[in-house]
């Protein structure tokens, strides 16, 4: 079987440079969109049961939430917590862009310091490992216009966080001119969750609460993404597919004339089907397993470039590999058995024929 | 037997062979002769399945071939077939060729190699080695089944006098019905039966 494939060499190694290029895009692709939605998925869950939004605003960026509804909030029976988060972005001295959370006191425990102290005053503020190795001066950072002292350095696993400033809500309502993005709401008890989520919705009309699953299932952004992500990464691995199936088509035409031997010699249609499957099979488990080393091998190398702050974080879960493998096979098994099912109904001679020709 | 019943065939709209019924009987050593184009490896192809006619029919001990399900099975069981241009497959070895579709065991392959000296040659790929040397291995891959029915192209059509009296003589030693198509006139006196066409017609 591998003869063939050795024989018909640079087609081959087209075929495998192609489908591992196809493959490897679309892992890329989805796993960075994905990394995104579970990064910023992961902080929203990190201790809130609910999420109270702005109504009617799409994103979490652009809404304004009464932080004092969070001391009402706490009131209610089988509240634990009550968190508020203004959420923003802008540049901090040499970096570009960066996240800026400013959050309640009582959220700083969320952020593990390897070194320092949280921050205790106003103008106190706690950067990400990731964005600290980036500052020039990482005692003090400069945040529109706005000098603040940095009291410690925390670590997160979530990418975001990691490359990002942690300040105190208070001067984050000065930068940002809101009193919350979001509350953050953490239970006693999660059975709780939908008479809780009605009272808050009661409490004021310009809020909507939500569970935190809830919200990010129908979170417009999220949505974007996965479904951006996904239309590019399908296209992506439908033009490198494409050019498998004219390539697979070209290698199965110039085996017409051995297709035609084989026949008149007796071996059956199925057979040799059979085989030309058996080969593309094994070219494109080739591809795949290789295009996942290569991708795995991308995505680690992005969320190390200190210059991407862990902001590009990837991952290729069980659901991605299982459905990409099978995309591929399927479409490879179509892309050469179309051409091969056509040669099987041709008489031996005519195939021999056409293959001399 | 094999027996063909108004064979007409076509390539396009031009017809190769035109109302064509012979009989071969089991056992004969029989000689398709006619000029180049008079249409005998379409014939051949014809009489040994490999090609299916455009009208007419073929029986092989009074079956019709059209009726027979599983063509590929029938033909390896019982028919070998010799190519004017050996065909063999450039990327495997004079040996696999020769068993790529063998029910027999590997020794029985060299065997029969030997038998055709060439058994020296089981490991070598077709382009390392010469257009005779090429030719036995055809006829041993042909013949590697034990066909009942030895079709062949113009066997010799490629090979000097010293090869192509060689190969005959082998066909001419096969336990086997033997259906040769040639315009080598030399060759035609020592068969048993001798079809000549022309013009896609039996003289």
């Amino acid at each position: 079987m591998f003869r063939s494939l050795l024989h018909y060499r640079y087609k081959t190694l087209l075929i495998v440079l192609s489908a591992t290029a196809a493959i490897t895009s679309t892992f890329l692709i989805t796993a960075l969109s994905n990394g995104i939605v579970q990064m910023y998925a992961q902080m929203l869950r990190t201790d809130g049961d609910i999420i109270v939004m702005q109504k009617g605003v799409a994103d979490t960026f652009f809404s304004d939430v009464n932080l004092s509804l969070g001391r009402s909030i706490a009131l209610f029976d089988g509240v634990r917590s009550v968190e508020g988060v203004i959420v923003g972005a802008g540049k901090i001295d040499t970096v570009p862009i960066a996240g800026i959370y400013g959050v309640t006191p009582n959220r700083y425990g969320n952020y593990a310091l390897s070194s320092g102290r949280y921050p205790k005053k106003n103008a106190e503020v706690m950067i990400g490992e990731s964005i600290n190795m980036l500052l020039v001066d990482p005692e003090q950072i400069t945040l529109f216009g706005k000098t603040f002292h940095v009291t410690g350095v925390y670590h997160s696993d979530i990418g975001f966080e990691n490359g990002g400033v942690v300040i105190n809500i208070h001067d984050a309502q000065k930068l940002f001119k809101k009193s919350a993005s979001f509350l953050l709401v953490s239970l006693k008890d999660l059975a709780k969750a939908d008479e809780i989520i009605g009272k808050i919705n009661r409490l004021d009309e310009n809020v909507v609460a939500k569970s935190t699953d809830a919200f990010i299932d129908s979170y417009n952004q999220f949505k974007i993404i996965r479904i951006s992500g996904g239309v590019i990464a399908s296209i992506s691995f439908l033009m490198g597919f494409l050019a498998i199936v004219s390539l697979m088509s070209m290698m199965i035409g110039d085996r017409t004339y051995e297709f035609g031997i084989k026949r008149a010699l007796g071996i059956s249609k199925m057979r040799i089907l059979m085989e030309v499957m058996a080969e593309v099979i094994v070219l494109t488990l080739f591809s795949f397993a290789l295009a996942y080393l290569v991708a795995e091998g991308v995505l680690y190398v992005l969320e190390h470039i200190k210059k991407f702050q862990g902001y590009l974080s990837g991952e290729i879960d069980a659901t991605l590999f299982v459905q990409l493998l099978g995309g591929s096979l399927l479409m490879a098994v179509l892309g050469a058995m179309i051409p091969a099912l056509m040669a099987s109904r041709v008489d031996p001679v005519t195939l021999i024929n056409r293959g001399r020709a | 037997m094999i027996e063909a019943k108004s064979i007409t065939h076509f390539y396009g709209n031009e017809a190769i062979l035109h109302d064509i019924s012979l009989t071969i009987e089991e056992g004969s050593f029989t000689v398709l002769s006619g000029e180049s184009g008079s249409g005998k490896s379409t014939l051949l192809s014809i009489l040994s399945t490999l090609l299916r006619p455009s009208r007419g029919s073929i029986h092989y001990d009074q079956k019709d071939t059209a009726e027979i399900k599983k063509i590929d099975a029938f033909r390896n069981a019982n028919i070998g077939f010799v190519f004017q241009f050996h065909y063999l497959i450039a990327h495997l070895t004079l040996l696999e060729n020769i068993m790529i579709a063998s029910r027999k065991e590997k020794a029985e392959g060299i065997a029969l190699l030997e038998r055709l000296g060439i058994r020296h040659l089981a490991h070598r790929f077709p382009d390392e080695i010469s257009g005779g040397e090429r030719q036995r291995a055809a006829i041993a891959r042909a013949l590697i089944n034990e066909p009942r029915y030895l079709f062949a192209d113009e066997p010799t059509g490629n090979l000097d006098t010293k090869n192509s009296e060689a190969v005959f003589d082998l066909l001419r030693e096969l336990d086997a019905t033997v259906i040769v198509a040639t315009h080598d006139t030399k060759r035609i006196a020592s068969s048993d039966k001798i079809i000549q066409l022309k013009d896609g017609r039996l003289c």
